[in-house]
């Protein structure tokens, strides 16, 4: 472990992002209120320097305790928010009409963190069970994960408020792209989930001898992957769309959050030492 | 079909639903089970009648499964048959061929369609066919493949999950430091077998040699190693250490280090008829340094119970064997014959005879399995990751094209067909239309 007086600049640069997210969340809800592109762009950059102090505190905080931060509250909800601010950006450079759904994935990633700061900070070292690149990947692919969810549920949300206000209102994206945005990260985020319960299951083999053990968490990731796959072939079967799919949506986004941040808090499970 | 499919999703998820809101008989101890039956007889008889409190091995739960296998199967080989019949190469062989739904640009008279293959290949599209003047391209033509591959890797895991549930052996000992495990099944003190074994022998002896546990300054643990020595009917030693993650595989048997250690506390009470009753106590590590090691266990051939509280080290600052403390409480029935503290080695006069404290091992908890389907759920796995990567990164799509000469211009016919994100295929449609207008004309 390095000098632990350095985790007190990671904490001011986790406020600095926080103020940044903050400033780029009004931006990006005063660019789709008032149909302003020069406001959603102006979110975008806020947004991409945020993560640069945000990166900042992360790298302090792996230096220090000489592993990944995916061991306490305040460190998943910090490193969640962090992939999810880069998977947004990196998918909103490219297809630029995304940026609305910036409102969004920002303002959740932003809530999720500040919700992190309050929680205990101490450094929690790796256990032995936990010493494996199988958690690795098990832990990157649920994060990958839970930012694709987190945008086709953007989309989602956004279909909903501009169907009720109607096509002509608000942002200039369609509710035609908005479904069609909410489908493919719906599907993106089930192939990353996928990886994320094999990944987990061949850990669990190498740690335990066992590939699957109905631990409460394991149980809750079948559910929220069944449901995924259930409104993935609710949209080829029956042809869902639209107001129905967005619901659905808003649905599996819903259980996937109860699954990796609630129910490892009130229930005992093999997963709980991640999220003390 | 599709509606077979469909509900059978919806009734596991709704069982796995049930498993995670329903306390499970696997998981809780017998006390709470017994509690449970008090407290609430009625919704105890009704859940345990309908196997809810054991809902992953209920007739429900596994009907369900094999019924899934049974629709992916039939699934799988309707989606292998329409890919053969499906081919657009079939349909661009017609002699009769209709343009209906066709999207048509204006292109220069001189416009060959070779240029048009160059300009789709520019796009990533593959020339699949050409008839005269009609062509098939096709982009990921994998991702066809994707939902065949996918549902292929789930009938995979279902039959390694299967294959595992009547076959896997599992068992568990609690080796004491210097002790050796014979190998017989009868000797494990937690055994699991699959439905079609029925003992789990194996064919070579164990010895625990050595065991450490670490922990960080922080006080948790920071690593766990046993050292064994393997002994199998040809008399051959071989000595190995065993650490967390890294299981060791001998004579077709995975061992694994477990999470459960401690103490084992030896004591060696005589009688006053002169008899000698040896006894172990294994104790497992407590999570905090600052709690002592609980167990409360009945001395065998004694009506005595023994409650201990054990500190490895009673300045409470080690996990480790520093200064050992064990407070000793002994009942026989309702009636405390003695409460105390002994050290090791200690001994003293007991109900007319005499115990004696002998010492304090280590214990390191080994797992044995024998895990068949290994080899399914792995290809299965492979082919879940590929089919779901084919279908969410790669859609299919293809476009049929038909260049005809028309008042010494030549006219485009464009036609595109894909399974998955129309609205984008329709855009890049328009685009390519846009974009050979601007080129050809």
């Amino acid at each position: 472990m390095q000098d632990l007086s350095l985790l007190k600049y990671e904490t001011i640069f986790h406020w600095i992002a926080v103020l940044l997210y903050i400033s780029s969340s009004i931006l990006f809800m005063y660019g789709l209120t008032f149909k302003k592109e020069k406001g959603l762009n102006s979110g975008w950059i806020v947004s991409l320097s945020g993560l640069i102090p945000h990166s900042i505190a992360l790298g302090i905080r792996w230096f220090v305790q000489g592993h990944g931060p995916y061991m306490i509250k305040y460190e998943v909800l910090s490193s969640n928010a962090w992939i999810c601010i880069v998977m947004f950006l990196v998918i909103s450079r490219k297809i630029s009409r995304l940026k609305a759904a910036g409102g969004i994935v920002v303002a959740v990633s932003f809530i999720a963190m500040t919700a992190g700061l309050f929680t205990n900070p101490d450094i929690k070292m790796l256990p032995p069970s936990l010493r494996s690149i199988w958690l690795l990947i098990h832990v990157l692919f649920n994060k990958l994960a839970t930012a694709s969810l987190l945008i086709a549920f953007s989309a989602s949300v956004l279909y909903l408020l501009k169907e009720g206000k109607g096509e002509a209102q608000l942002f200039s994206l369609s509710t035609y792209m908005l479904d069609l945005y909410n489908y493919r990260f719906a599907g993106i985020g089930f192939f990353f989930w996928t990886i994320t319960i094999i990944a987990g299951a061949i850990w669990a083999n190498q740690s335990w001898g066992r590939y699957w053990g109905w631990d409460p968490v394991e149980t809750w990731s079948l559910v929220t992957w069944l449901l995924l796959g259930f409104y993935l072939h609710m949209r080829v079967f029956y042809r869902w769309s639209g107001r129905k799919a967005a619901w659905a949506m808003v649905l599996c986004f819903s259980v996937s959050v109860l699954t990796i941040f609630i129910i490892p808090m009130v229930v005992e499970s093999l997963h709980t030492q991640y999220f003390q | 079909m599709k509606k077979i499919a469909t509900l059978l999703i919806i009734v596991i998820t709704i069982l796995c639903l049930a498993g995670a809101f329903i306390p499970q008989a696997s998981d809780k101890s017998p006390q709470f089970i017994e509690r449970w039956k008090r407290t609430y007889p009625l919704s105890y008889s009704v859940l345990h009648f309908l196997q809810l409190d054991r809902v992953f091995s209920s007739y429900l739960f596994v009907v369900s499964i094999f019924l899934l296998f049974l629709v992916l199967s039939y699934f799988l080989y309707l989606q292998i048959k329409l890919l053969f019949k499906s081919s657009m190469k079939v349909s661009l062989k017609k002699t009769c061929f209709s343009l209906n739904g066709f999207k048509s640009v204006r292109l220069d008279g001189k416009t060959e369609v070779a240029h048009i293959a160059n300009f789709f290949r520019d796009k990533g599209y593959r020339t699949v066919a050409m008839e005269g003047n009609r062509i098939l391209f096709a982009r990921h033509g994998i991702g066809k493949f994707g939902t065949l591959i996918f549902h292929a890797g789930i009938l995979l895991v279902i039959l390694g999950a299967l294959y595992y549930a009547g076959f896997h052996k599992r068992g568990f000992v609690q080796l004491i430091k210097g002790d050796t495990f014979s190998g017989r099944g009868d000797d494990f003190l937690v055994k699991d077998l699959g439905l079609f074994r029925r003992n789990f022998d194996i064919d070579f002896q164990v010895r625990l040699v050595d065991f450490k546990h670490e922990y960080w300054g922080t006080g948790e643990l920071k690593n766990l190693s046993s050292t064994i020595i393997t002994a199998n009917q040809e008399d051959r030693f071989k000595k190995w250490v065993i650490v967390p993650n890294a299981p060791l595989n001998y004579r077709g048997i995975s061992i694994y280090q477990s999470f459960n250690y401690g103490y084992t506390l030896s004591f060696l009470l005589k009688k006053p008829s002169g008899e000698e009753v040896l006894c172990h106590f294994s104790l497992d590590i407590s999570p905090h340094v600052n709690k002592p090691m609980r167990g409360v266990s009945d001395y065998p051939l004694t009506a005595y119970i023994f409650d201990m509280e054990f500190y490895p080290d009673k300045d409470r600052s080690s996990f480790y064997l520093k200064k050992p403390m064990l407070k000793l409480s002994i009942m026989e029935g309702n009636e405390r014959k003695f409460e105390g503290v002994m050290e090791p080695g200690s001994e003293m006069e007991f109900e007319g005879g005499r115990l004696k404290f002998l010492e304090i091992r280590n214990w390191s908890g080994l797992i044995f399995t024998l895990s068949p389907g290994k080899y399914f759920f792995y290809t299965g796995f492979i082919l879940i990751i590929a089919g779901a990567f084919f279908i969410y990164f790669l859609p299919a799509s293809e476009i049929i094209c038909v260049l005809e000469a028309e008042d010494g211009r030549r006219i485009l016919y464009l036609k595109g067909f894909t399974k998955r994100y129309h609205a984008l295929f329709n855009e890049e449609m328009e685009g390519l239309i846009k974009e050979l207008a601007g080129r050809f004309s």
